[in-house]
């Protein structure tokens, strides 16, 4: 390896001068380090900076650059020489935008910052990416619903193969159960059948010799990683794919449980799917109702039937008022002289779907009113039954008598299904487990036998996963997701859910969404082949190196890696998949051996930041404070609190991380052994909507601090050093409270006692 | 729960015919009762016009049909302009209205006649036949010699007695039709509450309200129609008034009159003011349709009709004077024809409001469910002046 030669150029630009005197910068840098080249300017980031750093990158073959000047949020592009590793310093939002004067304070600040940038510098290396060998192309698509079939010809329009995986024999999935579709594109007014629909995409399917369709199989085991998934089906072919995307969709929630709504207490009290059956069962003229075969003159549409509802569905289906609207119409399609009533809670027909809703409600045999449904129970000496609804439009309490009572119910993912099933698995071999140590019998035969009995857990995908088969999932069992930044991402790198699976969506969003899962798909497969990151570190090349020698298989990173990256030998040893991985670093944070590490960003380049602070003695009464601050929404936040000039304390030295999650435990005892009076950090909102763009990284650098303040008293010294903070990027004109709270803090528990030693 | 639970039957027979009479929106209306909010008549204790439509989208005939408040609303237009949904509020009041004469017709048949264009030329052809079979009978079917003198060819004695009896008929069905309208409105309402004004009270007090138009006062989207309804109104009044004093006159051989007689200055007067009104109302409707309401051919038959009363009436005036010997007769036939249209199939037109309105007001104040036309309309402040121009028109063309 070449000499490693450093230049370190310093801009005094957008008020950054005024309150670090360069020069003086400069003049520490070059007593400290003597680095190769050291310059000030007073516009990096203009043409004449820019040309400059590419001049003296030339001439001296600088390998290594320091750039201080402004955000590393900023400039990208401007501040990237070829192959030399840059390293940023935020002289000016991080130190001149937020100093009150420039003073003593402020200088110090400055002189430690770029003393930190310099030793994370000198600890880098550079970045080797990791390829996948033969990164392949094709995408399984599991499902052959309208969502999967459009996944699977979004992939042919842009050239990509793909292998749709069907269970059933035949293309169509739950479209084909119905009698007639919603409209799913413009002008939303009128239905479609299902046949032409699934045939026309039927059709081009079979034109298409992108497209392989595997009818009346399942995936049996899916090994591999993004690039590289070997998929083993059912009926025992085995194939490669790159990427994958579910579109295994919903079913509707089970009206059994709806026993309150008057589900069970008459065969003309049936579910919004019944509708479906009997609607094309009646052929030409009125629909029949189920118990005598009569026509049903007046029926009655039951709506948010266990939705909304905490104690069923405490969530929204998206489409159940848009197919009691379409069953309206068609019943009256049907039979001219049918009366159809729609009690709602709210009419939701998003976006233009409001084309379809004027529609229906155009019609003079269609009613509609809100009203909350009490009682659905069948008239005494007749053979109607009684649909009582209070605080209805008409101002009254109503009774509908009606032929047919519809509960139109609510839908939910298939994942539910496995992930319930798989809860009830474990729960039973447990109880079982504890019966036989009871019994004195051995736990772990025990569990084997039961374990054998019960049979393998159900899957979808089954995945090989050492985290588990299947998507995991979050709230009402839908695919987690960092919802909130990356719709499309679930917790496993280069698997998207698409349609109604993903969360409730009506027919015109899943349309979409197939598309856009599948976009996602290939864009995985693409960074994969040049060896980067997908979301949300999108293009980032470097990816954790696992010392293997030292580790003593504790399984901590192959238990708390967000996205199952790690598969695990017998042992117990971490078996990396590069093309899985985020690059969150989650997995360094909880090594407790520091056997993880990043070429640019490990447990040792911050640790030689973090000790790169000078601490003044006690004496000089200026304490220090760290902070560790997570890229991404703590230090945008502290740089919106730079741009609005809000002040800080210059005591605090902040540290930007991947994610809290990264934050290991030793930077914690580094910087208090250091002399460092506190530490905090900030990181995303953890728990119920979390933000965290790993999940829950956060979450754990919470549990992880918890230890480290039990640690701490075992230190005799007060757990106060140490704080978490969630913050939001709205959040960040709370930063200047939250640090003047913790200062004040630290000066009552007073300087740290191991300063100097 | 203390509220009754009521079986709902809706007649979708009725939505159907509502939608064919002129409120062909109805179902449009998705209840958000900004209609309600605007109206400067709906009284806040039971707003109107929200109600009516959805029991109209429901097909709620029977409780529409012993419902005063389609009377109430004075067809203003606010409601429509503030419609987001173009549900036309007005214009399903007015079809009510237009159900309810039907409903109350006394004979039936009148009002199934009268609600129909296409039974109008039967309407006509009564009074034409009844005309020509008196002329027959007691006329000389043959225009007289000499200066125009109606006199001479209408047998005026037995046109009024055919007249006065026909319209004693009318006033009977009305009053069988008012009583039943009474009635249905009273049970529907129930007992009205303890200290509520008399009927006569309440009767005398809408009356007078009637003679200032207070209500119209209040709309805002079509102001001219205060003016339009208050002239013709009076101007109507005065004409009636002195036709009557006339025909006594006719009787007594004191016809005709000098232009300079003080009760032919009245008339005269009376008339231009009745024509003027009768003008601006058709202003308006030719002008604004959409904000003022969309006319049907029940409300131009009425119009026309009353326009043709007042024009025709001073086309006689003029042929006398004039002494148009050719034409005077066949004018004075007409006006006859109109006159008799006008007022003996009151009870069944339009001009049938001037009962039911009336009852209904009264209703209302007995039930302490009127507005209270002494406070200031325009306090507080009108919550659509700062709004942006309602988009109500041909709504589904802007997709």
């Amino acid at each position: 390896m070449a000499e490693e030669k450093t230049g370190v150029y310093i801009c005094s630009g957008c008020g950054v001068g005024d309150r670090l005197d360069a020069e003086a910068l400069s003049k520490t840098v070059e007593e400290e380090h003597n680095p190769a080249v050291l310059k000030t300017h007073p516009c990096l980031c203009g043409e004449e900076g820019g040309a400059l750093i590419a001049g003296d990158v030339e001439a001296e073959g600088l390998s290594k650059l320091c750039v201080a000047a402004c955000s590393a949020r900023v400039f990208h592009d401007r501040f990237s020489f070829g192959e030399a590793l840059v390293e940023r310093v935020n002289l000016r939002e991080h130190a001149a935008w937020i100093c009150e004067t420039n003073d003593e304070d402020a200088r110090m600040l400055g002189e430690d910052y770029l003393r930190m940038g310099l030793a994370r510098l000198a600890k880098r290396l550079p970045l080797e990416p990791c390829f996948e060998e033969s990164v392949e192309k094709r995408l399984l698509v599991v499902g052959g619903g309208t969502t999967g079939m459009r996944a699977a010809l979004a992939a042919a329009r842009i050239g990509r193969p793909s292998t749709i995986v069907e269970k059933s024999d035949r293309l169509g999935g739950e479209a084909l159960s119905l009698y007639r579709l919603l409209p799913f594109e413009k002008p939303y007014d009128g239905e479609r059948d299902p046949e032409e629909v699934v045939g026309g995409m039927v059709c081009e399917i079979n034109a298409s010799d992108l497209i392989d369709v595997r009818l009346g199989e399942e995936p049996v085991c899916i090994e591999g990683a993004p690039g590289r998934f070997e998929v083993s089906l059912s009926g025992g072919a085995s194939f490669r794919a790159g990427a994958i995307v579910q579109a295994t969709g919903v079913r509707a929630y089970d009206a059994s449980r709806l026993g309150a709504l008057g589900f069970g207490s008459s065969p003309d009290v049936v579910t919004g799917r019944d509708l479906e059956r009997l609607a094309g069962e009646a052929g030409p003229g009125p629909i029949k109702r189920p118990s005598d075969g009569a026509a049903a003159r007046s029926v009655v549409f039951v709506q948010c039937a266990g939705s909304r509802d905490a104690e069923h569905l405490p969530y929204c289906s998206a489409v159940c008022c848009l197919t009691s609207l379409k069953q309206a119409r068609c019943i009256r399609e049907l039979d001219p002289e049918a009366k159809v009533f729609i009690v709602y809670r709210d009419m939701r027909t998003g976006g233009l779907y409001e084309a379809y809703y004027k529609k229906a409600q155009d019609d003079p045999g269609i009613f509609l009113t809100k009203g909350s449904v009490t009682a659905v129970a069948p008239a005494e000496g007749s053979d109607l039954i009684n649909v009582d609804a209070d605080d209805t439009l008409l101002g009254q309490s109503i009774r509908i008598e009606a032929d047919l009572v519809v509960l139109q119910t609510g839908l939910v993912p298939t994942t539910l299904d496995l992930h319930l099933t798989r809860e009830d698995r474990l729960r039973k071999i447990e109880e079982h487990v504890e019966e036989q140590k009871k019994a004195g019998g051995d736990g772990d035969a025990a569990r084997k036998e039961k374990e054998a009995e019960l049979g393998p857990p159900p899957g979808i995908l089954n995945l090989s996963y050492r985290q588990g088969p299947d998507l995991p999932v979050g709230e009402y069992g839908f695919p987690d997701s960092d919802f909130v930044c990356f719709p499309y991402e679930s917790r496993r790198t280069g698997i998207y859910a698409a349609g109604p699976l993903k969360h409730p969506m009506t027919p015109a969003q899943a349309a979409t969404d197939a598309a856009g899962a599948t976009l996602k798909a290939v864009q995985c497969v693409e960074l994969t082949e040049k060896g980067m990151a997908v979301h949300p570190r999108a293009g980032d090349a470097s990816y954790p190196d696992f010392f293997l020698q030292r580790c003593t298989q504790c399984k901590r990173c192959t238990e708390e890696c967000p996205f199952a990256a790690l598969d695990e030998d017998e042992k117990g040893t971490p078996k990396p998949n590069p093309s899985r991985c985020r690059r969150c670093g989650v997995c360094m944070g909880a090594c407790p051996e520091r056997i993880i590490s990043f070429k640019d960003y490990s447990v040792d380049i911050i640790a030689s930041s973090i000790k790169a602070i000078e601490v003044p003695d006690e004496e000089e009464e200026k304490p220090r404070v760290i902070a560790f601050i997570c890229e991404n929404d703590a230090y945008p936040a502290l740089d919106l609190a730079g741009q609005a000039r809000l002040k800080l304390s210059p005591f605090v030295r902040f540290i930007p991380v991947r994610c809290l999650g990264s934050v290991n435990v030793v930077w914690i005892a580094d910087s208090l052994s250091n002399g460092v009076d506190g530490v905090m950090l900030f990181g995303c909102k953890y728990g119920e909507d979390y933000q965290c763009h790993f999940i829950k990284g956060s979450e754990l650098a919470d549990r992880r601090m918890e230890n480290v303040k039990e640690a701490l008293e075992r230190l005799v010294l007060e757990p106060e050093r140490v704080v978490l903070h969630q913050l939001a990027l709205t959040d960040y004109d709370k930063i200047p409270t939250l640090v003047e709270e913790f200062m004040e803090a630290i000066e009552e528990a007073g300087p740290n006692p191991y300063k100097g030693m | 729960m203390t509220e009754e639970r009521r079986v709902v039957k809706p007649d979708l027979a009725f939505v159907e015919e509502m939608q064919a009479a002129g409120a062909g929106d109805l179902k449009k209306c998705y209840q958000c009762a900004a209609c309600s909010a605007v109206c400067s008549l709906s009284p806040p204790g039971a707003p109107y016009p929200r109600r009516q439509m959805i029991l109209a989208q429901w097909g709620e005939k029977e409780s529409l049909m012993a419902d005063p408040q389609p009377w109430l609303c004075h067809q203003c237009g606010d409601c429509q302009a503030a419609c987001p949904r173009g549900a036309r509020p007005g214009d399903v009041m007015a079809a009510l209205r237009r159900a309810q004469v039907a409903r109350y017709a006394r004979p039936a048949i009148l009002g199934k006649l009268a609600g129909e264009a296409k039974y109008l030329p039967i309407l006509f052809a009564a009074p034409v036949a009844l005309i020509g079979v008196l002329l027959a009978a007691f006329g000389l079917l043959r225009i007289p010699e000499g200066p125009v003198h109606y006199g001479a060819f209408f047998p005026h004695l037995h046109l009024n007695i055919a007249f006065t009896t026909l319209l004693l008929l009318a006033l009977v069905g009305a009053c069988k039709g008012a009583r039943d309208f009474w009635n249905a409105i009273e049970e529907q309402a129930g007992p009205a509450p303890a200290g509520a004004p008399s009927f006569y009270k309440a009767y005398g007090q809408a009356f007078i309200e009637l003679l200032a138009h207070k209500r119209f006062a209040r709309c805002d989207v079509n102001k001219s129609r205060y003016y339009g309804h208050l002239l013709a109104l009076w101007g109507f009044a005065v004409l009636l008034v002195v036709t009557a004093v006339v025909v006594v006159y006719a009787v007594l051989g004191l016809y005709p009159l000098e232009l300079s007689h003080p009760l032919k200055i009245a008339g005269n007067l009376g008339g231009v003011a009745f024509i003027a009104g009768c003008l601006i109302i058709l202003k308006d409707r030719l002008a604004d349709p959409e904000t003022t309401g969309r006319p049907t051919a029940f409300d131009w038959t009425f119009i026309a009709v009353l326009l043709g009363v007042g024009l025709s009436g001073f086309l006689v005036q003029a042929a006398r004077l004039g002494d148009w010997r050719t034409i005077a007769y066949h004018i004075y036939f007409t006006h006859l024809v109109l006159v008799y249209f006008l007022l003996i199939y009151f009870p069944y037109t339009k001009f049938a409001h001037v009962i039911y309105r009336l009852l209904a007001i009264a209703h209302a104040k007995t039930r302490d469910l009127d507005i209270d036309l002494r406070s200031d309309p325009t306090l507080p402040e009108d919550p659509r002046k700062n709004l942006p121009e309602p988009q109500n028109q041909k709504p589904e063309q802007a997709a």
